[in-house]
């Protein structure tokens, strides 16, 4: 039987070459081998999502060779190099006849089946193909070289090429590379750069960065022994240069950011190293983070200290360290003005809300509060402010935002949160009936609607311009006055509302000489030293009186300087004047209770001077 | 620690069987391994030719986890050794913060013999010679010759 020697022989020759060739027990003319695929240079392989649309996931689709321009343009595609792939099986029958007759018959296959049906089919026709080119001889060595050649150029993906894989195959795929990878790292032997002794792969660890290799004991003794010390800047590669040259490479590269040398406490981990000591490096490196921050802000708890959290440093859970973002930290607001809950801080350690201005438990966003300073102190500067503060505005009674009034009667409406309280006493006011306060005996507040009418403190009021254009038989007394408006470029705290109406009063040639004289001492300051004349015959009637124009024309100033706070101050009565007044406020009052005084005919002017009424928001 | 006796043995081997020419290592006391006596020409072409340093190369107990020291045992006039009995002398990778364990104790000797070749005035420990060295060239060569006379020999 020579044909059976023929197969024999060649068979036995094979298993010589190939020792890890399997025969079968049963049939002495077939073998099974495995070739493993390990590309001279990485193959490029994408796991497209939706191969093939939506397929069963019983039969995968078939994965195939593409040319990388010839790609349909699918989305999320991943690619990754692997540098080993799963082996590719080989059965082979030789059946009678062979070689002379009949040719080798082959099987190919992967697990999981990575490489299509085209290529394994191209392949396994390769086969005979071989068979017919050598004349009908012993044809399996020559095949198998073929084989392992293809593999080693990745089956003809070499270059610009991507391996297409289906999704499901991905993560065995990269699995089985890691593992290989990892197993031809083990066979390895390296010289740690610290004990210089030559160490198996097995017992070294890899750098994930960098590469380089030191043996874990090496590895072990440094980083435990700098983490109990704290020398956090050690926790890097111990190859000298090795950072620097990296940082180089990047800043060469124009990725601007700081190198990262610094090693990740999972590497920490995968050394390994002990889980405990490991938590020690993050916790150090949270709070050195920290404490490098100039904005980092501390507990104001005494016994806690802890610091604030923060987007920029997140305190760690568990062991991962959060890279910090330096780039989404921009400030939110030119003028410094932080809204509400930009001040609102919690301690990362006992969890205690506070203020990060005033340092005092959270608030609410509509307090207005007084920054202090390190050790709790105000700065001269802010005191005055408070005393300002205290003088000249009224805390709302609900939400406690500070308003202080530049004109008008005393039924305030938070510009926040639209309460309506009194100006006098912060008192909350009924808002289906506001004046009720003003008209009962025993609020304190009885018949004091309008004190304060020309507004609280030294600098508020309507514009100079045209409030204190004339002495008019309408201007009424007014309780109290202040200078005349400015710019209010000096708000103490920036947080109080103040309403800045626009009136415009065109001059009235006749009432010129009624003028009061005035006294200029500043840019926009005046003081009028004279009382105000006595009214011209015939006043104006007091309903066609716009409050606000009472209040701008109320611009005249009693002994020129007002003690501050001095509210409530009352002016010497002029019957006629009080009569006129009294009859307006009443008749004010009147169609307030009837919710009609909008209906009370304003200047002309007025119309367009609505938006003035705004109360602005900031 | 036995690893740092292991590591520090193996270089001694390396050092002795193949220095950085114009310079010989022996140990200070042959029961102890972390003191060197090191035997340094003068560079030839620098101020210092045809004089012989010796220079103490101290290893920490946790040697390579922490650096060793290297001074001047014979006095030498150079911007970035201190001129006393001290020797003191200012080498980048010896920086505590710079210092890699797997740094070895050639590339020091090394390092150290270029500083006699290059002095680094800007980061002097002597600035009266580093301002000699940087001013008057010729000045500086002479009074370096000098003192390599008179104590380098």
């Amino acid at each position: 039987m020579d044909d059976d020697d023929e197969r024999e022989i060649e068979l036995s020759s094979i298993t010589a070459i190939y020792p890890e060739i399997i025969l079968n027990p049963e049939d002495p003319f077939s073998a099974y081998i495995e070739l493993p695929v390990h590309p001279t240079n990485p193959v490029t392989v994408s796991f497209p999502t939706s191969y093939e649309g939506p397929g069963d996931i019983n039969t995968p689709p078939h994965p195939t060779i593409l040319q990388e321009s010839g790609l349909e343009p699918s989305n999320n595609i991943e690619s990754h190099n692997l540098e080993y792939l799963p082996a590719l099986q080989l059965r082979i029958r030789l059946p009678n006849g062979y070689p002379a007759d009949k040719p080798p018959h082959f099987e190919l296959s992967t697990s999981p089946a990575w490489l299509s049906e085209e290529t394994l089919k191209q392949l396994v026709a390769d086969g005979e193909r071989l068979w017919e080119e050598l004349g009908h001889d012993q044809v399996v060595f020559t095949y198998i070289d073929h084989l392992q050649q293809a593999a080693e150029t990745g089956f003809g993906t070499i270059e610009g090429e991507v391996l297409q894989v289906p999704q499901e195959h991905k993560i065995s795929l990269l699995d089985y590379d890691l593992k290989e990878a990892q197993a031809a790292f083990e066979r390895g032997t390296f010289e740690c750069g610290v004990c210089l002794d030559p160490r198996k792969g097995s017992v070294c660890h890899k750098m994930m960065d960098c590469g380089h290799v030191f043996c874990v004991q090496c590895l072990q003794d440094f980083y435990n022994n700098a983490i109990i010390e704290g020398d956090l800047i050690s926790i890097r590669c111990l190859a000298p240069d090795c950072a620097k040259k990296r940082g180089e490479a990047q800043v060469a590269s124009k990725k601007y950011r700081k190198p990262k040398t610094q090693l990740n406490p999972s590497e920490l981990l995968q050394i390994p190293l002990d889980h405990e000591i490991v938590t020690r490096y993050v916790h150090l490196k949270h709070k050195a983070d920290l404490e490098s921050d100039k904005n980092t802000i501390y507990c104001p708890r005494t016994w806690c200290q802890g610091a604030a959290k923060s987007k920029k440093h997140r305190k760690p859970e568990g062991l991962e360290i959060v890279e910090s973002d330096d780039e989404s930290e921009t400030e939110t607001d030119g003028k410094g003005y932080n809204a509400g809950r930009d001040l609102l801080s919690i301690c990362e350690d006992c969890s205690f809300a506070f203020c990060s201005r005033c340092f005092q438990g959270w608030h609410g966003e509509f307090k207005s509060c007084i920054p202090r300073n390190k050790n709790g102190e105000l700065s001269e500067e802010d005191k005055a402010s408070l005393e300002y503060l205290n003088l000249h505005t009224t805390p709302c009674p609900t939400c406690a935002a500070r308003a202080q009034k530049t004109h008008g009667c005393n039924h305030m409406i938070c510009f926040k949160c639209n309460t309506h309280f009194c100006y006098l006493c912060s008192a909350w006011l009924e808002p289906t009936n506001p004046y009720k306060h003003y008209n009962v005996d025993t609020t304190g507040c009885y018949q004091r609607l309008w004190e304060l009418i020309g507004g609280d403190g030294d600098d508020v009021g309507i514009e100079y311009g045209g409030g204190v254009g004339g002495l008019r038989p309408e201007d009424l007394p007014v309780e109290e006055v202040g200078d005349e408006d400015e710019p209010r470029d000096h708000d103490p705290v920036g947080d109080f509302a103040e309403v800045i109406p626009d009136i415009e009063e065109p001059d009235d040639e006749d009432q010129e000489v009624d003028r009061a004289p005035v006294q200029r001492e500043g840019p926009l300051v005046f003081r009028l030293n004279v009382p105000p004349p006595p009214p011209p015959a015939a006043p104006m009637a007091p309903e066609l009186v716009n409050p606000r124009q009472i209040r701008g024309r109320g611009g005249r100033r009693r002994g020129g300087r007002q003690a501050v706070g001095g509210r409530n101050v009352a002016a010497p009565p002029n019957d006629d004047q009080e009569a006129i007044h009294r009859a307006w406020v009443q008749r004010f009052v009147q169609m307030a209770l009837n919710d009609e005084e909008d209906q009370l005919e304003w200047d002309s002017d007025d119309e367009e001077d609505r938006g003035a009424w705004e109360i602005p928001v900031r | 620690m036995a690893n740092s006796q292991r590591r520090i043995t193996k270089e001694l081997a390396e050092v002795t069987s193949d220095p950085p020419a114009g310079v010989t290592v022996s140990l200070a006391n042959e029961s102890n391994v972390h003191e060197w006596n090191i035997m340094m020409d003068g560079p030839p072409g620098t101020p210092y030719a045809g004089g012989k340093f010796k220079l103490l190369l101290v290893l920490p107990t946790d040697y390579p986890f922490k650096a060793p020291t290297l001074n001047f045992k014979t006095k030498i006039w150079h911007p970035n050794v201190t001129f006393d009995e001290k020797g003191s002398m200012c080498l980048g990778m010896l920086k505590g913060d710079v210092w890699k364990p797997s740094s070895k104790i050639m590339s020091i000797l090394t390092a150290a013999q270029q500083l006699l070749v290059e002095p680094n005035p800007d980061d002097a420990v002597e600035a009266s010679i580093a301002q000699k060295f940087k001013e008057d060239k010729a000045g500086f060569i002479k009074e370096a010759q000098e003192y390599t006379k008179k104590y380098a020999n």
